[in-house]
C-alpha cells in the first residue's frame, strides 16, 4: 500500500530551510571556539626551507600555530599521499603550509600575513600529457611507499592509477567495420561550486584523546575512516556529527577544511576550532572535476552498427590522489556509452601534476567520458549520413542485453529516453532563427552510469510511545531530497503517516553504518534497508497489537498509523503504545542491512563481474540552441531531458534533480573554466569563475522514464547524477547542426565558437576558390 | 573573501563634513556609496583604506529630475532607479539600456551612478553612455564646487582626476537635439546579461532633416585602460548618409582604434571582433531611435 510513495509530498526539510532555521555547517557556534586560517603555498612545487611564525605568534588574538612537522600525518580516501599540512614539500599553489587559530576569524587571517616561509622551487609539471613523459618531474617520488587501496600504480612515474579493460577482439572488430573513426577530446577542470563553502568545527578531548567534528558531508563514515586510518586511532576516537549540508555535488566527500581544524584542535588545549574556507580557498584548494584527455577509435559498419572501440584516457588527479582512482576506473568503463559494442579495449592512466587537487564531481567521470563518446557519435552519424537519433537507437541497450562485462542489463529505459526527449524537442523540425545573424540547431546526447556496487546500507527504526517513528540512517540530506524520499518509503513500508517519521541527522556515534550519499545510491540502497526494517517494524506493531488487545495478529492491519481488525478501525499506534503511562511500555525496533552482494542480477561470466551494477542509469538530453554567428554567443533555447529513474518516489523531486543536472551541464559546458597558468588559478571568485545564472538558463522539460527493476525499493533507482552528463555534448551536437562547427574540447566558449565559425567560413571560401 | 580588517568609519550628515573628513584623512581614505566594489576590494585585500566615509547619511544626493537644459541625476541614485526612470529612458536611451545590463539585479539595487563613475573601471557600464551623451559631473571639495566632463575624468584603470577629498554629487546629462538617437550594447562571458562586459559599446548620432549624420559619438568599454572614445569611427560617420556600408566602415575603424588586452574574460582578438559587431549593431539601434524621434 503506497499512500506517500509516488506523490510529490511537501519536502520534510522544506519548512526549516525556507524559514532560515536549518543549521548548516557554517552556522555551528560553540562556546570558547577559536577560528582558523591557513598560510598557503605560492609555489606549485617547492621544498620548504624554513618557516618563521614568530611574528604571527605575537599577533593579537593568536592562540595556536601548527605546521606539518607538528601534525605529521598523511591521509587520503584511495591513497594516503596527502599531508594535513605540507611536510617539507609543497605540490600545488594553495597547499596548506601553516595553520593558525585565533580568537576571531579576522585576527587569524591577519596573522597569516605575518608568517614567512622560505621555499626552494622545484621543477613542476602542469600538463597531464607531459606528466606521462619519462623525464617529467615526479610529483610523488615515494608513491610506492604510500598506504593505498587496490588500484594499480606505476612506481617511479607520475601514474597513480592504471586500469585496462578488454572484451571481444578489437582487431577483428575493426576488420568488420566499414569505417574507422579516430578522435581526441578533452574535458576541463571545474568546481563542484556548492553554495556553502568547506567548513568544519573540530574539538579534541585531551583526556580521552578523541576528536568530535561538526561538518557538512555526504559520507560521514568514509570521512571517519579517512581520519581514523590516517591518525591511527580507533573508531570511538573520531565522532562526526553531520550538520546541514549546503550542497555537495561531489565536493564534500574528503577531508578539506577538516585537515586544518583537526590539526589546530589537537594543539588548542581542548578548545574547539572552526575553519571556514573563503570562496577563493574553496575554488583553489578543495577539489575540482578530474580533467581528461580521451582518444577514441571506433569501428562502424555502413548501416551504422558499432563493431569495436578502443579508448585511451589520461586523467589528471592534480597534486594528490583524493578519491580519483574510482573516476579513472569506473568513469573510464562508461566511455563505451550505452551501446552494444562487442569488442572493446580501454586503457586509462591517471597522473599526478602540480595542479589543484581533483576529485569527484556529480557523475563521477561520466560528465567527461560522455562528452567524448557522444560527440564522436554525432561525428560518425554525420559521416555515415545517418540521423543521430536513429544511429543511437540502432546501438542502444535494451532490456536483457549484455553489458561489456556480460552482466545482463535489467531496468533499461534508454530507448524511451531517446525517443521522448527527441519528440519533445521537435527532432527533425527546423526552427527559424529570429534574426539574420542567428542560427538555430538541435542536438542530442545520451549517457549510461552504474552505481557503486556492492555497497551496503543499514537502517534502524524505532517506534516511540506516542507513535513517532525514528529512522536512523547515515544518509545526510545534501539538498537533493534524500530525507523526503526516505521518509516516504519508511512511512509506507510500516503503514504510518509521513509526518510521524523523524530522521535525525547523522552522528557516527549512534547512527548505523552507510556507504556514502554518492553514486546516486541512496534512494535504492538506504531505501531497501528501510523497507526491510520497516516490514519488520510493521509486523512487530501488529504482534504487539495482538498481545495488547488479545486478537490474532493475522486479523489485524495497519494503514496510516491506524490499526484495523477485520477491516474495522480499532485503535491507532499512538493510542495503543501511549496507554502505558511512564513506567511501562513497548519499545518496537528493527534493524536491517541491505547489500546487493549475491544478487543474481550481478552475475557476469569472466573476470569483470565487479563491474556489474545493481542498477543502471540512463539519461538523454535533446537541446535546441541559437548561435550568434558574429559573436559566438550561444543561447540554449530549450532542453528536453529524459531520464530513467526506475520509479519516481517523489516525481517533483525527480524533475528538480533532472533540472538541476541540466543547469550544471549548461554551466560547465558553456561557461565554467579555471583560468591561469603555471598551476596558478587566476579566477578564484564567482565574479571571475562563471557559473550559469538564472537568465542564462533555458526552458527545461524534465521527462521521467520509469523502467521496471525487480529489486529496487518500490522500483526506484537513483536520479542525482545522470542529469549533468549529456548536456555539453548535446549542445556541441546542436552547434554542429546550427553552424557546422565541431569543437573537441570543453568548455564551448563564445570565443572558441566564433573562431571555429570563422575558420569554417575561410575553409569554405578557399574550397570555393579552388573549385572555380 | 576575508573578514574586513580594521578601519576608521564615518557617517557625515553633510557634504562639507564629508569632504572635511576626507581632506583630513589623506589619500588613504575612500568614500562608500553603494559599496558593491569597495567592500569587495576591502574583503579581498585589493584595497585597505584607513578611513571609510559613508555618504548615504547625506540627504539630497539621490534622485532623478528634469533640470534646465537637461536631466540631473544625484550621485547616490541607485542603478535600478536609473534603469526604471521613464525620464532617462526617453532622454538618454543608451544610459537606460546600460543601467539595465549592469552586473546583476542584486548589484543594481545597491550600486550608484556616482560610484560607478568614480570607480573608473575600464569595463564601466555607465561610462560609455554618459560619454556619448556629453554628460558632466558636479564635484564638491573644501576648495569649492567644480564641473567636469565624465569623459575627462578617466585617467587609467580605477584612476580618475578626482582628488581623494573630492566627491561627485550629481551627474548632468544635457538635452539632446532633434533627430538624436543613442544605444548601448554589451557582451559578457555569459549570455544572460548578468555579467561584467567583455566589450561594451555606446553609440549616439544626430541626423539632419535630410537624414544625414551631422554628429556621431562612439564610446567603448573593456578595450582600453579607461572607457574610450572612438574618434576614427565617429569621423567615418559624420557627414555620411546612414547605410550598412557606412556603419561597417565605422565599425572597422572602431575595431582598429580600440586597444584591448587579453585577460581572464577574453582575448584581445575576440574583443576586437566584438567591437566590430557591437559597433554596427549599436549604430543601427541608435539610428532607429534618431529616425523615429523617440528622444524628446
Amino acid at each position: 500500500m503506497t499512500t506517500n510513495v509516488g506523490r510529490s509530498v511537501p519536502r520534510v526539510d522544506g519548512y526549516e530551510k525556507v524559514t532560515g532555521a536549518h543549521v548548516y555547517g557554517v552556522d555551528i557556534q560553540i562556546a570558547g571556539m577559536l577560528h582558523g586560517a591557513v598560510v598557503r603555498s605560492p609555489h606549485a612545487h617547492a621544498r620548504i626551507v624554513s618557516i618563521d611564525t614568530a611574528a604571527a605568534a605575537q599577533a593579537p588574538g593568536v592562540e595556536v600555530i601548527v605546521t606539518g612537522r607538528d601534525f605529521p600525518f598523511l591521509f587520503g580516501g584511495a591513497c594516503q599521499d596527502q599531508p594535513y599540512l605540507a611536510i617539507d614539500r609543497v605540490r600545488y599553489i594553495g597547499e596548506p603550509v601553516v595553520a593558525i587559530a585565533a580568537r576571531t576569524e579576522a585576527e587569524a587571517q591577519e596573522a597569516v600575513d605575518l608568517v614567512t616561509v622560505e621555499y626552494e622551487e622545484l621543477p613542476a609539471v602542469f600538463d597531464m600529457m607531459e606528466a606521462l613523459d619519462e623525464n617529467a618531474p615526479l610529483v610523488h617520488p615515494d608513491m610506492d611507499t604510500y598506504v593505498k587501496g587496490g588500484h594499480v600504480i606505476v612506481p617511479h612515474t607520475n601514474i597513480n592509477t592504471l586500469w585496462t579493460f578488454q572484451c571481444g577482439d578489437v582487431e577483428a572488430g575493426f576488420a568488420e567495420a566499414d569505417h574507422i573513426f579516430e578522435h581526441e577530446f578533452s574535458a576541463h577542470a571545474i568546481s563542484p561550486a556548492a553554495l556553502e563553502p568547506h567548513v568544519s568545527v573540530a574539538k579534541y578531548d585531551p583526556v580521552t584523546g578523541g576528536y568530535t567534528l561538526w561538518l557538512p558531508t555526504d559520507r560521514p563514515f568514509q570521512m571517519r575512516g579517512e581520519l581514523t586510518s590516517s591518525l591511527g586511532v580507533t573508531s570511538d576516537k573520531v565522532r562526526i556529527i553531520v550538520t546541514g549540508v549546503g550542497g555537495s555535488f561531489g565536493g564534500k566527500n574528503t577531508l578539506i577544511s577538516e585537515t586544518i581544524s583537526v590539526a589546530l584542535a589537537r594543539h588548542s588545549g581542548g578548545r574547539p576550532v572552526r575553519v571556514e574556507f573563503t570562496r577563493e580557498e574553496d575554488l583553489v584548494a578543495s577539489t575540482t572535476r578530474v580533467p581528461a584527455v580521451m582518444r577514441l577509435k571506433t569501428g562502424v559498419t555502413n548501416d551504422g552498427m558499432l563493431t569495436a572501440r578502443t579508448a585511451e584516457i589520461v586523467w589528471d588527479s592534480g597534486a594528490y590522489t583524493a578519491n580519483t582512482p574510482g573516476v579513472a576506473i569506473r568513469g573510464s568503463s562508461t566511455i563505451v556509452g550505452p551501446y552494444r559494442v562487442p569488442n572493446v579495449s580501454i586503457e586509462s592512466r591517471q597522473v599526478y601534476t602540480n595542479r589543484a587537487i581533483t576529485g569527484s564531481y556529480r557523475g563521477y567521470g561520466t560528465t567527461q567520458v560522455t562528452w567524448a563518446c557522444e560527440s564522436q557519435m554525432d561525428i560518425m552519424a554525420a559521416e555515415l549520413g545517418i540521423d543521430p537519433v536513429s544511429f543511437r537507437l540502432r546501438n542502444a541497450y535494451e532490456e536483457g542485453d549484455p553489458y561489456i562485462n556480460e552482466q545482463i542489463m535489467h531496468g533499461v529505459g534508454l530507448h524511451e529516453s531517446l525517443k521522448r526527449s527527441a519528440e519533445e524537442i521537435g527532432w527533425g523540425e527546423v526552427d527559424r532563427a529570429p534574426a539574420p545573424h542567428l542560427r538555430r540547431g538541435k542536438g542530442i546526447a545520451t549517457m549510461i552510469k552504474p552505481t557503486a556496487t556492492p555497497t551496503s546500507s543499514n537502517a534502524v527504526i524505532k517506534v516511540e510511545h506516542d507513535g513517532r517513528v525514528t529512522v536512523l540512517v547515515a544518509a545526510p540530506e545534501i539538498g537533493a531530497g534524500q530525507s523526503t524520499v526516505l521518509a516516504q518509503m519508511a512511512a509506507d513500508s510500516i503503514g504510518v503517516p509521513l509526518d510521524s517519521i523523524v530522521i535525525p541527522g547523522t552522528d557516527t556515534a549512534f547512527t548505523p553504518f552507510n556507504g556514502p550519499v554518492a553514486s546516486s545510491r541512496t534512494t535504492y540502497h538506504v531505501g531497501n534497508a528501510i523497507m526491510l526494517a520497516g516490514a519488520e517494524v510493521r509486523e512487530k506493531i501488529l504482534r504487539a497489537a495482538g498481545e495488547i488487545m488479545e486478537l490474532e495478529p493475522v486479523s489485524l492491519d495497519l494503514m496510516d498509523g491506524v490499526i484495523y481488525h477485520d477491516g474495522e478501525r480499532i485503535t491507532t499506534v499512538a493510542d495503543m503504545l501511549g496507554s502505558f503511562g511512564f513506567l511501562d511500555g513497548y519499545s518496537i525496533t528493527a534493524e536491517a542491512r541491505y547489500s546487493p552482494k549475491g544478487s543474481p542480477l550481478l552475475k557476469a561470466p569472466g573476470p569483470y563481474e565487479w563491474m556489474s551494477s545493481i542498477f543502471w542509469m540512463f539519461a538523454t538530453h535533446a537541446v535546441e540552441v541559437e548561435v550568434d554567428i558574429e559573436t559566438g554567443q550561444v543561447r540554449v533555447v530549450k532542453v528536453a531531458a529524459a531520464q530513467d529513474v526506475g520509479r519516481a518516489i517523489h516525481p517533483l523531486g525527480c524533475e528538480q534533480q533532472i533540472e538541476g543536472g541540466v543547469m550544471m551541464g549548461i554551466s560547465n559546458g558553456l561557461f565554467e573554466q579555471y583560468k591561469g597558468s603555471g598551476g596558478k588559478i587566476a579566477n578564484s571568485s564567482f565574479a571571475d569563475y562563471k557559473l550559469a545564472t538564472m537568465p542564462d538558463l533555458p526552458e527545461i522539460v524534465p521527462i521521467i522514464v520509469e523502467s521496471e527493476h525487480s529489486e529496487a525499493p518500490y522500483g526506484a533507482k537513483g536520479v542525482g547524477e545522470p542529469g549533468a552528463a549529456p548536456t555539453a555534448a548535446a549542445i556541441a551536437n546542436a552547434l554542429y547542426d546550427a553552424v557546422g562547427i565541431r569543437l573537441m574540447d570543453t568548455p564551448l566558449t563564445a570565443e572558441s565558437i566564433r573562431e571555429a565559425i570563422e575558420a569554417l567560413a575561410e575553409e569554405q571560401a578557399s574550397e570555393a576558390g579552388r573549385s572555380q | 573573501m576575508q573578514r574586513l580588517r580594521r578601519f576608521e568609519y564615518h557617517e557625515p550628515a553633510t557634504i562639507d563634513e564629508a569632504t572635511g573628513i576626507l581632506a583630513a584623512a589623506g589619500d588613504d581614505a575612500r568614500v562608500l556609496a553603494g559599496g558593491t566594489d569597495l567592500v569587495i576590494d576591502m574583503k579581498t585585500g585589493r584595497m585597505r583604506p584607513s578611513t571609510v566615509v559613508n555618504l548615504k547619511g547625506i540627504t539630497g544626493l539621490a534622485g532623478i529630475e528634469e533640470a534646465e537644459g537637461g536631466v540631473r541625476i544625484g550621485a547616490l541614485t541607485k542603478v535600478t532607479a536609473v534603469e526604471a526612470s521613464e525620464l532617462v529612458a526617453r532622454r538618454c536611451p543608451a544610459l537606460n539600456q546600460a543601467a539595465a545590463v549592469l552586473a546583476s539585479p542584486s548589484v543594481r539595487v545597491l550600486a550608484t551612478i556616482g560610484g560607478n563613475i568614480g570607480r573608473a573601471s575600464p569595463a564601466s557600464d555607465l561610462g560609455p553612455p554618459l560619454i556619448v551623451h556629453g554628460a558632466t559631473v558636479a564635484v564638491e571639495s573644501p576648495e569649492g564646487p567644480r564641473e567636469d566632463l565624465v569623459e575627462d575624468l578617466y585617467v587609467g584603470p580605477v584612476t580618475t582626476t578626482l582628488a581623494s577629498h573630492e566627491i561627485i554629487t550629481s551627474v548632468f546629462i544635457p538635452a539632446t537635439p532633434r533627430r538624436f538617437g543613442s544605444a548601448h550594447l554589451k557582451i559578457g562571458s555569459r549570455g544572460g546579461g548578468t555579467d561584467i562586459s567583455m566589450v561594451g559599446v555606446s553609440a549616439a548620432m544626430t541626423l539632419d532633416a535630410d537624414g544625414s549624420i551631422v554628429d556621431a559619438v562612439i564610446a567603448l568599454a573593456s578595450v582600453a585602460p579607461t572607457p574610450m572614445r572612438a574618434p576614427d569611427a565617429e569621423g567615418a560617420l559624420i557627414g555620411e548618409t546612414p547605410s550598412e556600408e557606412v556603419f561597417a566602415a565605422a565599425a572597422t575603424a572602431a575595431a582598429g582604434e580600440c586597444r584591448p588586452i587579453s585577460d581572464l574574460r577574453a582575448s584581445a582578438s575576440h574583443r576586437v571582433a566584438l567591437v566590430r559587431v557591437l559597433t554596427t549593431r549599436a549604430l543601427s539601434a541608435a539610428l532607429e531611435i534618431a529616425r523615429n524621434g523617440e528622444v524628446s
